[in-house]
């Protein structure tokens, strides 16, 4: 089939995009001021230990070779090791990608959830003052601090109210979640833990909600826009002449159509809170790859950065894909010749 | 004080192979703790008690008896012979035992695996005793073997603790003369050798050596799993977020005073301040370090929170560079340390410690030497020394180098900043992180100027100060960034480190102290009064300034 | 983050077909000016903008504490509330916020436009070399950009900003290698769209050189739209260099940095609200002021596009 073949051609791109990712990176990890066998190798390291981990990490061979053992091995899952853990980066991300998973999951959810409706409102009742209040929670979502916001929430909803836990994924006297998805509120359901449902519930709401914020409003953004442009088209017009109820010609006409643009959006958006991650983590203490990322690249640990690179290189382009495979799916019209 | 109190990175490579092994076996072990431990208090993986009717949050709930200890810092290498800063310690001696401990504030020596220590007059010779009835977790015996196995592992390792040992013992140093005594023949004489037991921690050979790796004696292994006879084992290990220890029910030792012990251990990172508080506050926590001061008194006001009032031995120093650069000079070193402006360094902790008068806390009794001339902030004083220094009359540049978003440090720079300015003398702050900073300190020509550091404290006696700071051999370790090397001193601090006889040392620590303040080796801030609240339902000896948490002689009172 | 300008068609409005063969400033900017009034809130995005620019500039000279921006402490006084004598508080050493958040404006300012007129000169380059010339160069040069807007933003300057040390400089340097490419491919777009445009076409067939027809009659047609996308990123410039700061890869102290003051305030979030509060709020501010003053030159320089956004 035609969208199948598109589809797997664009899957087969991926991998010169990986190459590059992986050389971006690694060209960026040599240029780390100071020496990471030294940091490696710690305060009082013998000369030997020293010369050791310069063999064992391979920086006495040429640049090339450097980079092809660490492309060799990445073939082979071996990620390489954090520096300073000595941890094997792949174990770290297969630890901590099920977090950010999960709370970019929540967050894209109350995005769409909030943003596409928003977005249909401030169309329909256009410059009226639902629109205009609309656009000014979009305009506030796409220019507050993410890491504000975060602080702000805590505050308010953690410090003065005591409503949610402002830290953490799950209570730790709750226990590990035992299932294989790592996904806590998906394990905790299916293993029928409704009480770790609930904590794990309370601690996303406020990491997800900022996280949510500048998506859900470049989405009703998006939405607004394209539903404007879809409504004042030649076909809803004559819909509209037909004498088709306006509920109707919003949901029946409308919407589909102006869904399609908006669908592109919402796979920019996923990129985007996977990096804004970053920040919540920090603030929420959430145990994903931003922290991670944090923490890596504060100590100059470039090991961890470099795989953080690829795997969010990998998962971005696979959402693109998707987005726009579905688009070939709802728009006919659209060709992947 | 994140990564300050010592981070050590060391020298392993992990395979996947043994990784996956060593997961396996903390499955096995957490399941054999769980059906071993009948008194069930929730302990990985078991949920809350059925039918509690928790709040959101679980606000209030007891943790049972559990202790959770949050912390901003991570444990970062668990392994017992090249790990070594607060939050590893804590996790060490949570699953391993050493051969002496501490206990209580002040701190008391006693015996753990040892029976006992006896040391020769000349403090060469030393006998040492296992008990009887010690067990590693697969239920070994603690032998001679094993002690010495781990005397050698950390000596060939020379990394985390081994600059204790390293200057007085040989490979040679440890005989086993039967399996419960051991002999050591230390190379050179050193009183405080029992002292220093407190943190040889003893692993278990035979499972070592299950997990070598090339030759890097088990420490791929060890940096994340145990091989000890110590109260827990490792339940849970999620780095950068959370560790749980269960009890290990065959555990040979019970402290004085501890009808129940813990049934649970968890080591919980939340990095900032006000979120641990918020955790403390709601119960979620049995234990909090680092709070700002603000946050301290905040928690004092609570009827079920104890706040540590206690001094700590935790000096505070902004090492000078006496090696190289303007601060090589004596006249130099003196204006600043008579330009920094100590009440507003304590005014900033909000008189969370007391202000050192020399290398030594104030509180180390009896060996502090009281009345020295020490520096306070002195203006006059400052342009006066300067004065002394011609060529750096006209002005210049000093970097501060202190650890990244470390508050406390950062404002002590801020502080130094502001007077130095008055002197013509530019600041320039730099923050790196603490590898960094390690490694920029072991050359003269590469360590600041002027470096912020914090010591924690690992046996108390003076030797624990001054030998690692200022003892020629030193030179280039972190805490001794200053690069300070002088004869008469190391023959001061030789000759007492090899002397029983307490007088004698008191003498010539006196004389070394002196000494110091009279060169003005460094910037002496204070001692910090440790930021920790803990829950008032803790018994027993919940707090020691010495590095780390020791859970063993800590209890839940009942009711 | 840039997610909102994320249409990167050329405008017709702006084809030459109506402007004639040459872009003509002055009819179209008195046309401009007129478009741009009659959105109120363009106005107020641009009065926010020079009121900032003004703080910027001035702003040093006339603050209540100007030494608390270069070192001074007065630990003492740390913590204090908002009062006469501060009115945004003081902070964990003492000095005055106010102060610090006038004089913070200079470096976030200063963050947003140099980031944003780097990423622009070098991706509005290889952007229009790429689609002008296209072949092999022009395929690398947009592989190279695939490749950069593969790592989410954040990430990559995180990685960058890590990778070339602490201070302003370092931390500009680190996110304009983040932001080039988007200018890069909009500038390609446009000039593919624009190169074979009749008025280019009569150029090149009046002898100018290819170069030259870029550069004096392509490149200049495709800068309006180009403009419109800059004029927000200096908000989300602003927004990323602050981001960067909390993380703690920030100027040096004392230099004051809104961001790194949100990121210092969050130790004192219970005592202190003010602390974080304020400087938070202005650079929320200065972003919402840099995003109105876009969308209002996008109305004003993409009529087509003015029932959106």
């Amino acid at each position: 089939m035609n969208l199948a073949r598109y589809a797997l051609r664009r899957l087969l791109l991926i991998v010169p995009v990986l190459v590059g990712v992986s050389l971006l990176t690694f060209a960026l990890s040599r240029v780390v001021p100071g020496d990471p066998a030294r940091l490696a190798a710690g305060a009082q390291a013998t000369p030997e230990m020293y010369e050791q981990i310069r063999r064992e990490f391979g920086l006495d061979d040429p640049l090339p070779v450097q980079y092809w053992t660490y492309v060799s091995g990445l073939v082979r899952g071996d990620w390489g090791d954090s520096i300073l853990s000595r941890r094997p980066v792949a174990a770290d991300l297969r630890l901590y990608w099920p977090a950010t998973l999960e709370l970019v999951l929540v967050a894209m959810t109350i995005a769409v959830a909030v943003g596409v409706p928003l977005g249909v409102l401030s169309a329909i009742r256009a410059d009226r003052p639902t629109d205009q209040v609309s656009r000014l929670v979009s305009l506030l979502g796409v220019s507050m601090p993410a890491f504000w916001l975060a602080l702000l929430l805590q505050i308010f909803f953690g410090l003065r109210l005591g409503w949610l836990p402002v830290s953490g994924r799950l209570d730790p006297m709750l226990g590990a979640p035992s299932g294989g998805t790592g996904l806590v509120l998906v394990d905790a359901a299916l293993a029928g833990n409704w009480a770790m449902v609930r904590d794990a519930l309370a601690h996303v709401v406020l990491p997800a909600l900022t996280l949510s914020f500048p998506a859900l409003a470049t989405i009703a953004r998006f939405t607004r826009a394209s539903l404007l442009e879809v409504l004042g088209n030649d076909y809803v017009r004559t819909a509209r002449a037909k004498g088709l109820v306006e509920r109707r010609v919003i949901f029946g006409h409308g919407l589909r159509n102006a869904f399609i643009p908006t669908l592109t959006m919402i796979g920019l958006s996923f990129g985007w809170a996977m990096g804004g991650s970053v920040l919540v983590e920090t603030v929420y203490d959430w145990p994903g790859i931003g922290l991670y990322a944090t923490r890596s690249a504060l100590t100059l640990d470039f090991m961890p950065i470099m795989g953080i690179a690829l795997l969010y290189g990998v998962v971005f382009s696979l959402i693109n894909i998707a987005v726009d495979v579905a688009y070939g799916v709802l728009d006919p019209r659209v060709s992947h010749a | 004080m994140d990564e300050n109190r010592t981070g050590r990175a060391t020298v392993a490579r992990l395979a996947e192979a043994v990784r996956t092994e060593g997961i396996t076996r903390r499955d096995f072990l957490r399941v054999a703790a769980a059906a071993a431990a009948a008194s069930a208090v929730p302990v990985g993986g078991a949920a809350a008690p059925p039918g509690a009717a928790r709040r959101l949050v679980g606000r209030g709930r007891q943790a049972g008896n559990v202790f959770v200890y949050g912390s901003g810092q991570d444990i970062s290498n668990l392994d017992p012979h090249t790990g070594h800063d607060y939050s590893i310690t804590s996790g060490q001696r949570a699953v391993y035992d050493s051969l002496m401990r501490y206990e209580g504030n002040p701190p008391v020596l006693k015996p753990l695996l040892a029976e006992s220590v006896t040391g020769s007059p000349d403090a060469r010779e030393w006998t040492i005793t296992l008990v009887a009835n010690a067990v590693f977790h697969d239920g070994s015996p603690v032998t001679a073997d094993a002690v010495k196995y781990s005397f050698d592992r950390m000596l060939k390792k020379n990394l985390g603790v081994a600059w204790m040992f390293a200057t007085v013992m040989d490979p040679n140093s440890v005989q086993v003369v039967d399996p419960r005594t051991l002999r050591v023949t230390l190379t050179k004489p050193f009183a405080p050798f029992d002292a220093t037991l407190a943190w040889l921690f003893v692993v278990n050979p035979a499972v070592v050596q299950q997990h070598l790796e090339g030759d890097d004696e088990g420490e791929a292994w060890l940096r994340q799993n145990e091989a000890g006879s110590g109260p827990f084992t490792i339940a849970r290990w999620e780095p950068g977020s959370l560790y749980e220890f269960a009890r290990f029910p065959e555990y040979w030792f019970r402290a004085e005073g501890v009808a129940q012990p813990l049934d649970g251990f968890v080591w919980r990172i939340i990095r900032e301040s006000s979120t641990k508080r918020i955790a403390m506050e709601s119960g979620e926590l049995t234990y909090g370090d680092n709070f700002t001061p603000e946050d301290i008194e905040a928690l004092r006001q609570r009827p079920n929170i104890v706040v540590n009032d206690a001094p700590s031995f935790t000096p505070f120093a902004i090492k000078l560079n006496n090696k190289a650069g303007p601060t090589a000079d004596v006249n130099v070193r003196k204006a600043l340390a008579h330009a920094f402006d100590y009440d507003a360094a304590l005014a900033a902790v909000s008189d969370r410690g007391t202000l050192l008068e020399g290398p030594l806390p104030t509180g180390l009794a009896p060996w502090h030497r009281a009345g020295m001339p020490v520096y306070r902030h002195d203006m006059e004083a400052a342009k006066a020394a300067l004065a002394l220094s011609a060529e750096f009359a006209d002005g210049f540049e000093l970097e501060y180098v202190y650890v990244t978003g470390l508050a406390e440090e950062e404002q002590f720079g801020l502080i130094l900043l502001e007077k130095a300015a008055e002197l013509n003398i530019n600041v320039t702050m730099v923050p790196l992180v603490w590898p960094d900073m390690v490694a920029r300190a072991e050359r003269p020509e590469s360590a600041p100027a002027m470096m912020a550091v914090y010591s924690g404290t690992d046996y108390i006696d003076p030797d624990n100060f001054l030998w690692q700071a200022y003892h020629s051999s030193q030179a280039g370790f972190w805490a001794a960034a200053s690069h300070y090397t002088n004869p008469d001193l190391d023959r001061m601090l030789e000759e007492a480190r090899a002397s029983t006889d307490q007088a004698r040392r008191k003498e010539l620590y006196d004389q070394a102290q002196l000494r110091l303040v009279e060169d003005a080796v460094e910037i002496w801030v204070y001692a910090q009064t440790e930021n920790d609240a803990w829950v008032n339902t803790l018994g027993g000896a919940v707090y020691d300034p010495v590095m780390g948490t020791d859970t063993r002689p800590i209890f839940f009172a009942q009711g | 983050m840039s997610a909102v300008g994320v249409d990167q068609r050329p405008s017709p409005a702006l084809g030459p077909g109506r402007l004639g063969r040459r872009f003509r400033p002055s009819e179209q900017a008195r046309r401009a000016a007129r478009r741009f009034r009659q959105s109120p809130l363009s106005v107020v995005g641009l009065a926010i903008i020079v009121a900032v620019a003004a703080i910027a500039l001035v702003g040093p000279f006339l603050v209540p504490y100007p030494d608390d921006a270069s070192g001074a402490l007065n630990i003492r006084e740390k913590l204090n509330g908002p009062s006469w004598a501060h009115p945004f508080g003081t902070d964990h050493v003492g000095r005055d916020v106010f102060t610090r958040v006038v004089v913070g404006a200079r470096a976030s300012l200063l963050a947003g436009v140099v980031v944003i007129a780097l990423a622009l000169a070098v991706g509005t380059l290889l952007g229009a070399v790429a689609g002008y010339f296209g072949g092999w160069v022009g395929d690398a040069i947009m592989r190279v950009t695939d490749i950069f807007l593969t790592i989410p933003d954040l990430i990559l300057a995180l990685a960058f900003a890590a990778a070339l040390g602490p201070g302003l400089l370092n931390v500009m340097i680190a996110v304009s290698l983040v932001w080039w490419p988007g200018y890069c491919r909009l500038a390609r777009a446009n000039v593919v769209a624009l190169r074979d445009e009749q008025f280019a076409e009569a150029a090149r067939s009046l002898g100018g050189g290819r170069a030259r027809v870029l550069f004096r009659h392509v490149l200049p047609n495709a800068f309006p739209t180009i403009l419109v996308k800059a004029s927000m990123d200096v908000g989300f410039a602003i927004l990323t260099t602050a981001a960067l700061g909390f993380i703690g890869l920030g100027t040096q102290p004392p230099t004051p940095d809104w961001g790194v003051m949100v990121s210092d305030g969050r130790k004192y979030l219970r005592e202190a609200w003010w602390y974080s509060t304020f400087p938070g709020l202005a650079i929320l501010l200065t972003v919402v002021g840099f995003n109105l003053l876009g969308d209002g030159l996008r109305d004003v320089l993409d009529p087509r596009a003015r029932r959106r956004g």
